[in-house]
């Protein structure tokens, strides 16, 4: 499998958020602003491309039997680098992500592509398999967040466009306030159901064609 | 026995050199994460009580306040500027709609409220959360220490966040009480 | 008198007003994943509560006195997964044993707990807000019960809907979503339930 192959399918084709729904939690929570999904998006390429390289290092020293703990325990490490350099040197977004740092252990995506892809192929392509996978992640995030926030803040990445306080003046757009379900749980569940359906849709539609 | 023997043994070295790697990150950020909360924490006092230029502490959390109920006050600072006080700041926890919340109130010598500002919460955005934004928070500022403050009567509540304002305005309070019986007599100490 | 009444606080929130599926978003992957049959849901969920009631304890009692103790609390993630794995290994064994049917039922869900948000996520909620040990276990077990709440309503949902007619592209994952939506919707309706 040629390198910009991984990479691509990462993004496109087994998207990890709108393929293969998978890292539900984080999506469904760190979407309520864009930006938190640019933070944790980039996080989880971190983690995802150095687990992938050391576990697909490490592949055939790591036996069988007890190769779930093993990959815990790479992932888990990555995973504590990330918390510690995020508090020491971005505070903010550490603040914004809070529990979710931690909880990237268990970002299903994760443990699922040591499983499949990185204990099965050479530490470079695992490599770029991460980090396509994890850029698929990002822009899935920040597709969603966008939406979310846009409909229920009235802002893109904390520029206010619609509702009270408008930045571009723009009358009509400044009367129309956002719905705050959208920022709050249901309206994750059907920013994401409603993407999904329109995925299915438009990929039929291209299989009929 | 051997199978297992090994792989507890090839488990164990991977756990060790994780061990490893972690302290040493550990070792290499614990310094400016210390930084990190020193230069937030130091903001927040700033923020209510702008004429200080340090702070000293005069009373720090123990589970003892925790434990005795909502609010409860978390932490008090002296400000200081030269070599007089210039007023304290006390952080008060207490229960909002959506969970705890912490306030920071700055109480000049004066006698008055020098800023109040809304540092942890979980209200619901675009209601409850709208009691961090300067609309709500300045009520407070210029208002006496000496009496308690009363919801829809010296501060406007938000509309649809009532139980929100409440709980800020009875955390403020709490601050006030403290302030009062404390700090008030004995102060600058 | 009053720490009763905190620990019945406690136990209403974890599993109303902070529900792990509804409002916090912890454990949806099995959420949507086993929650086709009420049966299997029923069990997925006992199970969790057992796997998240003793994890509580024994991370609580692994974070107090051996992480703070050492001064290692930056080994927090990793030790409580160790133990969460070890854990859930050892309860598939158990109902390996005890209800093979079970077992089958549940299949590769089982070993799946492991990465399921909600025990690693409960888990460093009840560090993050200084509960002692009862208050950590009662967090806990009620967290589970609302997880299992949540998943068994939705099984009971998803197993009506199978018999509707579902247009094409909203099949599977897509009405799976706005149903939880729905759901999520009712219960916003329990925040402030707590004064």
């Amino acid at each position: 499998m040629k390198v910009k192959e991984v990479l691509i399918n990462g993004i496109v084709k087994e998207n990890p958020t709108f393929r293969l729904v998978l890292g539900m939690c984080p999506t469904l929570a760190l979407t309520t602003a864009a930006i938190n999904g640019v933070g944790m998006g980039l996080a989880v390429v971190f983690v995802l491309a150095l687990s992938n390289l050391f576990i697909s290092l490490l592949r055939n020293f790591i036996p069988a039997k007890v190769r779930i703990p093993a990959f815990v325990v790479i992932i888990a490490a990555f995973v504590t680098i990330v918390d510690m350099v995020m508090h020491a040197y971005t505070p903010g977004l550490y603040e914004a992500l809070g529990l979710y740092i931690p909880l990237i252990v268990v970002n299903c995506i994760i443990l699922a592509r040591a499983e499949s892809f990185a204990s099965k192929n050479g530490p470079f392509l695992s490599f770029m398999d991460g980090v396509g996978m994890g850029i698929g992640f990002t822009i899935a995030l920040v597709i969603i967040g966008i939406i979310r926030e846009l409909l229920g803040a009235g802002s893109i990445f904390g520029y206010k466009i619609l509702g009270e306080g408008s930045i571009t003046g723009l009358s009509f757009l400044s009367n129309i306030e956002p719905a705050i379900i959208m920022i709050l749980p249901p309206g994750a569940f059907f920013t994401l159901g409603l993407l999904l359906a329109l995925l299915n849709k438009l990929t039929d539609r291209k299989k009929q064609a | 026995m051997h199978d297992m023997l090994k792989l507890g043994f090839r488990l164990f070295i991977i756990t060790v050199i994780a061990t490893f790697a972690l302290a040493l990150t550990n070792m290499l950020t614990a310094e400016p994460i210390q930084e990190q909360i020193r230069i937030a924490e130091d903001e927040a006092r700033k923020a209510v009580l702008s004429n200080a230029e340090s702070f000293e502490a005069v009373k720090t959390s123990s589970e003892e306040d925790a434990s005795g109920g909502y609010p409860y006050i978390m932490e008090v600072y002296k400000g200081i500027a030269g070599n007089e006080v210039t007023g304290y700041t006390i952080k008060v926890a207490n229960r909002g709609y959506g969970g705890k919340l912490i306030i920071i109130a700055g109480v000049n010598s004066d006698g008055n409220i020098e800023g109040v500002r809304l540092i942890q919460h979980s209200e619901t955005p675009g209601l409850g959360a709208k009691a961090e934004q300067p609309d709500f928070m300045d009520q407070f500022s210029a208002k006496s220490a000496n009496g308690q403050l009363v919801l829809k009567e010296d501060i406007s509540a938000i509309s649809g966040a009532t139980i929100t304002s409440r709980a800020v305005t009875n955390a403020v309070n709490a601050a006030l009480d403290y302030y009062r019986n404390e700090l008030s007599n004995g102060g600058g100490k | 008198m009053d720490y009763a009444v905190k620990l019945f606080v406690i136990l209403l929130s974890s599993i109303l007003v902070n529900n792990f599926i509804m409002s916090r978003f912890l454990g949806i992957c099995p959420f949507l994943g086993v929650s086709k049959r009420v049966s299997t849901a029923m069990g997925m969920g006992l199970a969790v509560t057992f796997v998240i009631a003793m994890s509580s304890v024994i991370t609580y009692l692994a974070h107090h006195f051996i992480l703070v103790k050492l001064n290692m609390e930056y080994m927090q993630t990793l030790a409580f997964i160790l133990i969460i794995a070890a854990l859930v290994q050892f309860v598939e064994m158990v109902i390996q044993k005890t209800s093979p049917s079970l077992y089958q039922a549940l299949g590769v869900y089982l070993p799946l707990i492991t990465t399921n948000c909600a025990v690693l996520g409960v888990a460093i909620i009840n560090i993050e807000e200084g509960y002692d040990l009862l208050q950590t276990l009662i967090n806990g077990t009620g967290s589970a019960l609302g997880f299992t709440l949540a998943i068994v309503l939705f099984a009971g949902i998803r197993e009506r809907l199978e018999q509707s007619d579902i247009p094409k592209p909203m099949q599977g994952f897509p009405i799976a979503m706005i149903t939880a939506g729905l759901m999520s919707v009712a219960f916003l309706g329990f925040q402030g339930l707590i004064k």
